[in-house]
C-alpha cells in the first residue's frame, strides 16, 4: 500500500491527472492553506480567495501536463497561477475599490480606541486586523508580495524569491522598505494604543 | 555596532530569534545607548506583532470550497474519459494536422505542374497564343533523338582518402561542361541529369520582338519567325534554334 503522505508532489500531480482521486486530494490538502492565504491577504476578501484557490486547481488539472519539475516545484507552479488569478480579479475590482482613508479618519479611529476601554479584545483586534490589512493593500504590488509571502503567509527570503523570480537581496530590501512604509501608515494607530496604555488620567492631564 | 549596521539587520531583529547569538549582544548594546535606533526598533517590533495578529486571524477556507473543487475534480476525469478522442480535445491538433496536410498536398501539387508552369512563362505563353492562332504554324515534331555531348567526363574515385583527392575531384566537376549542339542556343542550365539523356525538338513561331530580345536573329519581314525548342526529359525548354 503506497504511503501518500511520502510521495512528492510532482508525484501526486500526476497521479491525479492519471485519475487517482486519493492523490488529488493529498495534493489539495497540502497546497490549499498557502494558495487560500496568499489569494486571502491579496484580495482581502474570502469569496474572491476561494474563488481564486478553485481556479488553480481546475487549472492546474487542465494545465498539469506542462508542469516540469526542472522549472520549480508543484508549489510554485501554483502560486504562478494564483498570482495571475490574482491580478485578474484586481483588475475586475479595480473600478469599486473604495478610496484610502484620509489620516483624520485613522485619527478619529484612535480616539474611538481610547474610549473603547470597555469594548472587548475581540473587537479591537479586529480593529488592528481590518487597519493593518488596509495598510497591507494600499502598498504598491512590488512592496506587498514580499510582505504577504514573507510575514503573512511565512515563507523563507529563498522560497519567495523563488517565487517572485527575483534575488534574495531584493526580497530582503524591498521587505525592508515595505515594513517602513508600514509603520508611517499605522502610526496613529500606534500612537492610540500608547496613549490607551497610559490610561485614562494621562488624557486628562 | 553603528547605526547603519542595525537598520541592515532591521529584518532579523524584527523576527526575534533570527539574529545570530554573537550579534545579539552587541545590537542590545547599541540600542540601550542610541535613543534613535531604539525607537526604530521598537516601531519595527510592533509592525511584527500586528502582522502576527493578522496573520493568526485570517479565515480558513469553508468545507463548500472543498466539495467545489473535488466536484471539478471529478468532473474533469469524467470528461476526459468520455471523450472521444484525445486529440479531438485538443483542437490545436487538428488545426496542424490541416496545415501540414494542405502543406503536402501544395507541394505534390507543384511538382506535377512543374514542366507546365515551365511553358507558362510569359514568353511561351506568346508562344501558345501564337501558334494557336496561326493555321500555319506546323505541328508539332518529334525530331528525334538528339544526345547532349560532354565535353569532359567526371574523374570518379568512390572514397577519397585524401583532402587533395578531393579538391581535384571537386575542380574537375566544375569543369564538366553538358552542351547542346553548337546553333542551339542554351535557354536553362544543361547538366547530366537534365541534358544527357534524350531530348524532344519542337518547332514553333515565335513573335518577331521576342526573337529580337534574343540577340541573335536578324528580322524578316512578317511578326514571326519559325523556331527550333529542345525540351528535356523533365519537360523543360533547354534550348532553343532560330531559322535565319
Amino acid at each position: 500500500m503506497d504511503n501518500l503522505a511520502l510521495s512528492t508532489e510532482a508525484d501526486l500531480l500526476t497521479r491525479s491527472l492519471a485519475g487517482d482521486e486519493r492523490a488529488f486530494v493529498a495534493l489539495y490538502e497540502r497546497l490549499k492553506s498557502g494558495i487560500f492565504r496568499y489569494a486571502f491577504y491579496m484580495t482581502s476578501s474570502r469569496t474572491a480567495a476561494e474563488e481564486v484557490t478553485q481556479e488553480v486547481f481546475v487549472t492546474l488539472l487542465q494545465e498539469g501536463h506542462n508542469y516540469r519539475a526542472s522549472r520549480g516545484n508543484v508549489a510554485a507552479f501554483a502560486f504562478g497561477i494564483a498570482r495571475n488569478f490574482v491580478r485578474r480579479i484586481e483588475r475586475r475590482e479595480r473600478p469599486y475599490q473604495s478610496l484610502p482613508l484620509p489620516d483624520s479618519s485613522l485619527e478619529s479611529l484612535s480616539a474611538s480606541l481610547v474610549s473603547a476601554d470597555d469594548l472587548p479584545g475581540q473587537m479591537i483586534r479586529d480593529e488592528v486586523f481590518a487597519r493593518v490589512q488596509a495598510a497591507i493593500a494600499s502598498l504598491p504590488d512590488h512592496y506587498r508580495q514580499p510582505v504577504v509571502l514573507c510575514d503573512l503567509c511565512e515563507l523563507s527570503y529563498e522560497e519567495a524569491a523563488s517565487r517572485l523570480g527575483c534575488a534574495v537581496g531584493t526580497i530582503r530590501s524591498r521587505l525592508n522598505r515595505a515594513h517602513s512604509l508600514l509603520a508611517q501608515k499605522l502610526e496613529p494607530l500606534r500612537r492610540s494604543a500608547d496613549v490607551r496604555s497610559t490610561g485614562t488620567e494621562g488624557c486628562l492631564i | 555596532m553603528t547605526c547603519q549596521e542595525v537598520a541592515m539587520r532591521l529584518n532579523e531583529i524584527e523576527r526575534e530569534g533570527s539574529l545570530p547569538a554573537t550579534e545579539r549582544e552587541s545590537v542590545a548594546a547599541h540600542l540601550s545607548a542610541c535613543v534613535k535606533c531604539h525607537a526604530l526598533v521598537e516601531e519595527r517590533r510592533e509592525l511584527a506583532n500586528s502582522l502576527k495578529l493578522v496573520r493568526a486571524s485570517a479565515p480558513f477556507a469553508s468545507e463548500q470550497l472543498d466539495v467545489r473543487v473535488l466536484a471539478d475534480y471529478r468532473q474533469f476525469i469524467s470528461d476526459r474519459r468520455n471523450a472521444p478522442r484525445r486529440m479531438f480535445a485538443r483542437p490545436w491538433i487538428l488545426a496542424w494536422s490541416g496545415v501540414a496536410m494542405a502543406g503536402v498536398l501544395l507541394a505534390v501539387g507543384f511538382l506535377a505542374m512543374r514542366p507546365h508552369k515551365t511553358v507558362a512563362t510569359p514568353a511561351s505563353r506568346t508562344v501558345q497564343q501564337t501558334v494557336a492562332e496561326s493555321p500555319a504554324t506546323p505541328e508539332t515534331v518529334h525530331a528525334g533523338t538528339i544526345r547532349a555531348t560532354q565535353s569532359a567526363k567526371v574523374p570518379h574515385t568512390s572514397k577519397p582518402r585524401h583532402r587533395v583527392a578531393r579538391a581535384e575531384q571537386s575542380r574537375a566537376a566544375a569543369e564538366v561542361v553538358h552542351s547542346l549542339p553548337d546553333d542551339f542556343r542554351r535557354l536553362m542550365y544543361c547538366d547530366e541529369l537534365s541534358c544527357a539523356q534524350d531530348m524532344d525538338m519542337i518547332h514553333i513561331q515565335l513573335p518577331t520582338a521576342f526573337a529580337l530580345r534574343s540577340g541573335r536573329f536578324v528580322p524578316q519581314s512578317g511578326g514571326l519567325v519559325n523556331a527550333d525548342v529542345l525540351v528535356g526529359p523533365d519537360g523543360i525548354a533547354r534550348g532553343i534554334r532560330f531559322e535565319q
